[in-house]
């Protein structure tokens, strides 16, 4: 049996060439079509997200939908993947706001505010962390002018994802710079405390 | 890593990770000796971006929420379903299929999401096993579509899960015996 640097057993053997070439599309989600037509307007009845929307035309951003359990996303250069459970058909709202940060980072990219690895470490987590708040508050402001809309669909999502507090501080009149001080608290907390 | 991100790079999603920011790391599985799991983490970014994936170290199978891909593996490596493993095979396989309604799993008293290990402690479940059908069976609450039904799960040797409750069938199992089993565990 061979096994190459394989600790386990042969599955290469079970997976052969033309297995393999199957496996080319087997990350994109078979609804990605009507998925992202949906997210896309969802999105666009925020002014936000209207205006997130009018970059993707305008840059050419590309949107891939990748089946997943869990919904994430990620960017790179001016290309999005966005996860979507494999049978889903209309997107959650969650999505949708995780579509709004996407593209948040995306432009974040186009404007030159972008992570290099070549930085020392504490100014590249300093970036990394000011990166992230700045897609937080966006997902924010998307959920909170989704609400007319909505209903507490946005809030709730905004909360699934762990970012309630922060969603609270950026609705409270001290705005972004209180989200900042509720993310630094949040983040600095213990995974297990934070659930 | 390098083969992993190597293989993940030749069915086209190679732009997901690179050697630098990512961290692959991997978890035996009791009911697969011949397999592993593999979860593969980019840490450019935040949140860190996940995916995770069935393989021996050189081929990798990505798990996608579906059932297939776990299926997929098992026509080739059947797994090694006893008294002893089912646990952390339901358990695997919650954790990595989702239907459009969303996740399933077993649930406590409290409705949270348990292992079928701790229900067999407490007496919540009942696990039996039925020689001649090659199956065990299940009966636990099950966490479904944000609520919790009495679920009757049957767990195939070759690795098929057929999860059923009151009408509602998840799975590709008969419909008629549903009857039978409905509410018994709680008799």
């Amino acid at each position: 049996m061979e096994t190459g640097s394989s600790p386990f057993g042969n599955l290469h053997d079970a997976f052969e060439q033309p297995e393999l070439n199957r496996r080319a599309g087997f990350y994109k989600h078979p609804d990605e079509a009507r998925l992202l037509y949906e997210m896309k307007d969802t999105l666009s009845q925020s002014d936000t997200g209207a205006r997130l929307l009018q970059l993707v035309n305008d840059q050419g951003i590309k949107i891939h939908v990748v089946k997943g359990t869990v919904t994430q996303s990620f960017v790179d250069g001016i290309d999005i993947s966005i996860t979507a459970a494999p049978g889903m058909d209309l997107p959650e709202v969650s999505q949708v706001l995780e579509l709004g940060g996407a593209i948040r980072e995306v432009e974040q990219y186009l404007v030159g505010f972008i992570v290099d690895n070549s930085m020392d470490p504490l100014t590249r987590a300093n970036m990394t962390h000011a990166k992230f708040l700045d897609k937080i508050v966006f997902m924010c402001k998307i959920g909170s002018e989704l609400e007319k809309e909505l209903g507490n669909l946005p809030i709730k999502a905004i909360e699934a994802f762990g970012f309630g507090d922060i969603y609270q501080a950026y609705l409270s009149e001290a705005g972004q710079e209180s989200a900042k001080d509720v993310y630094i608290k949040t983040f600095s907390e213990p995974l297990e405390e934070r659930e | 890593m390098g083969e992993m991100i190597k293989f993940i790079r030749a069915s086209g999603m190679g732009n997901l990770f690179n050697e630098t920011t990512s961290q692959a790391q991997f978890k035996t599985l009791r009911f697969y000796p011949d397999v592993a799991l593999y979860r593969l983490t980019n840490f450019a970014t935040l949140p860190a971006f996940s995916l995770e994936y069935l393989g021996n170290g050189r081929d990798f199978v990505y798990l996608d929420g579906s059932e297939e891909p776990i299926y997929r593996v098992n026509q080739h490596i059947k797994p090694n379903i006893t008294e002893e493993t089912i646990s952390d095979y339901l358990d695997f396989y919650f954790r990595h299929v989702s239907t459009a309604d969303g996740e399933t799993s077993l649930a406590d008293e409290y409705g949270e999401s348990t292992t079928l290990e701790k229900l067999l402690h407490s007496g919540a479940a009942k696990l039996t096993r039925d020689p001649e059908g090659g199956y065990y069976q299940v009966m636990a609450p099950v966490n479904f579509a944000g609520a919790m039904v009495h679920g009757v799960i049957r767990v195939g040797d070759d690795g098929r899960v057929d999860i059923r409750d009151n009408g509602l069938l998840l799975g590709s199992g008969d419909p008629a015996d549903m009857n039978e089993s409905r509410g018994s565990y709680l008799d």
